[in-house]
């Protein structure tokens, strides 16, 4: 069974963490308040815990339908390479041109 | 001007107005206006010109949205049209096909006006965070319209077009409606099709009408609801044509749902319920959970789903690179990526869902006794631009009240019933059980609520 932690805040460590996975840039005084902004909503967040849910299941979807697959009938436009390329800041004319990942740690 | 759906088929029936004449009054209008408001990013002059070169031959009943301007919140992908969802991300992005609610609105005839206006990615209740500025409440230029479909609400409020469509995933309809004093219907989870448009949380958007009139938001709805192979959390059932035939019916309302709200709306709420006593209603209290709790939950869903959704803007594709993401949607990126990892998700995401099927679990409940339930939409009226800054989750405050019905699902309508002691309008909500939106439009029709035109 998986360990149920809960945080009480953030640090900077966490942030720097954070701002990696999601491949986001933060410049340092806006690291500063989302450090303590993200803190104070993790305090909001974590009164969740005193509500008992032992006996209770999780719902991830709220109209109850479930496995809904693709069917034969199913409207279907494809883009042609052109327009699907239309968007693109970098292409070669038949490919988009990525900058590589570079995630690091 | 001030068109309603009905009222400008009226007027194309006795053929007092053309479309042409009908599209550029709006479009001057909006020329006019816009500079101060800013409900508008987008108006394609060279797109509405084709539109109606293209409209069929006239027929209201074939085509129930005729000739009608309509705006479009700008998280709603159109064809060769600018869609930013208010994000610099986005700034230059010209979408490649329509959303489902698009191609449906086309399809009744609707002219699209252009996009309006919202929070960034709709991640608020202020449209302040609008990388392309904030949109001012027409009631008093000093204050926020609400959002994130404040540009919509804007464009209805201050007659910028006939009717609106916005997106809500916890109170970006009803919310604006409300500081607004117009109508804004938040359809069943699922009854709109979601296919197009940029996903906030996916477990709750959901498309909807923002109206000057109770059956304007009827028509829109007619038109836009039903069941979307490409969505595949679209409701099969149909819309019901007409509503119940029960003249009365039970009415709860729930003390938990005033803590905290202020006098006016409270007093509000006090006069409205009176009236629906005095049109034949069986009024009664009930005890539902404090709606406090839901702002813990929703903060959860939507952080996690908000970066899940966000994670797809990568500048390679589409768009501009993530470096121009603003500060708040960086916030809810980086908290649901926080709420996702291993480790946390069982004591957040998990948890934040089971604490979701206790509420579904309150208003099935409720709903065992009463047919709807009436509360305020927000806990106050207009607050003053540059308020949103103050609060690190401004919008979660904001929509308190509209929470606990969102994450679980449910359809409410929010409808103006007065004004406070600043001249601002207040909203009341009505909710309704699962698929039970007729029951609400009726509703609110009883109070024949007016929208007042500004400016």
């Amino acid at each position: 069974m998986a360990t149920k932690n809960v945080k009480k805040d953030f640090s900077k460590h966490d942030i720097d963490y954070l701002v990696e996975l999601s491949k986001l840039t933060v410049t340092e005084s806006e690291e500063a308040t989302i450090t303590s902004q993200l803190s104070q909503t993790l305090e909001a967040v974590n009164t969740m815990e005193a509500i008992d849910t032992s006996q209770v299941e999780p719902t991830y979807q709220t109209n109850g339908l479930e496995n809904q697959f693709q069917t034969a009938d199913m409207p279907h436009t494809q883009l042609t390479q052109k327009e699907a390329l239309s968007g693109a800041p970098k292409t070669d004319g038949t490919h988009f041109i990525t900058t590589g990942n570079t995630f690091t740690s | 001007m001030k068109y309603t759906i009905d009222s400008l088929h009226q007027a194309y029936d006795e053929k007092q107005v053309s479309v042409s004449e009908v599209v550029s009054s709006y479009t001057k209008r909006i020329a006019q206006l816009n500079p101060t408001l800013n409900a508008y990013l987008t108006v394609d002059e060279e797109a509405i010109a084709e539109q109606v070169s293209k409209l069929p031959k006239y027929d209201k009943h074939r085509f129930p949205l005729w000739g009608v301007p309509i705006s479009v919140k700008d998280n709603y992908c159109t064809k060769g049209m600018h869609t930013t969802a208010a994000s610099n991300v986005l700034k230059d992005f010209v979408p490649q096909y329509d959303a489902t609610v698009i191609r449906k609105l086309r399809e009744a005839g609707a002219i699209i006006l252009g996009k309006t206006n919202m929070d960034a990615w709709a991640h608020g209740s202020s449209t302040e965070t609008s990388d392309f500025g904030p949109t001012k409440n027409p009631h008093d230029i000093t204050r926020m319209p609400g959002g994130s479909s404040g540009g919509a609400a804007v464009s209805v409020a201050a007659d910028l077009c006939v009717a609106a469509v916005g997106t809500e995933t916890a109170g970006s309809i009803r919310q604006p409606a409300s500081w607004c004093g117009v109508i804004g219907l938040k359809p069943t989870y699922g009854r709109v099709s979601r296919y197009g448009v940029i996903a906030m949380a996916s477990s709750t958007d959901s498309p909807g009408p923002i109206t000057k009139t109770v059956a304007d938001a009827r028509s829109i709805l007619r038109v836009i609801a039903g069941h979307d192979p490409l969505d595949a959390t679209s409701l099969p059932d149909r819309l019901a044509d007409t509503s119940e035939t029960k003249k009365t019916i039970t009415i709860g309302w729930s003390s938990t749902y005033l803590d905290g709200v202020s006098p006016d709306v409270k007093h509000g709420f006090e006069k409205t319920l009176q009236a629906l006593e005095q049109k034949g209603h069986h009024i009664q209290e009930i005890s539902l959970m404090s709606p406090q709790l839901s702002i813990a939950v929703y903060t959860v869903i939507q952080r996690a789903e908000v970066s899940s959704n966000l994670a797809r803007f990568d500048g390679i594709r589409y768009g501009n690179p993530r470096s121009l993401f603003g500060s708040e949607a960086k916030k809810r990126i980086m908290l649901g990526t926080f709420v996702l990892s291993v480790g946390y998700f069982d004591a957040y995401y998990l948890k934040a869902q089971k604490v979701r099927t206790l509420i579904i679990n309150d208003f099935k409940r409720a709903f065992k006794t009463v047919d709807a339930i009436l509360a305020p939409t927000a806990p106050t009226t207009a607050l003053k631009l540059g308020e949103s800054a103050k609060y690190p989750f401004f919008g979660e405050i904001m929509d308190v009240l509209v929470e606990p019905s969102s994450i679980a699902g449910l359809p409410g309508i929010s409808f103006p019933i007065g004004k406070d002691d600043h001249n601002l309008p207040i909203g009341m909500q009505l909710l309704a059980p699962w698929k039970e939106e007729q029951r609400l439009l009726r509703l609110t029709a009883e109070f024949n609520p007016e929208v007042e035109q500004v400016l």
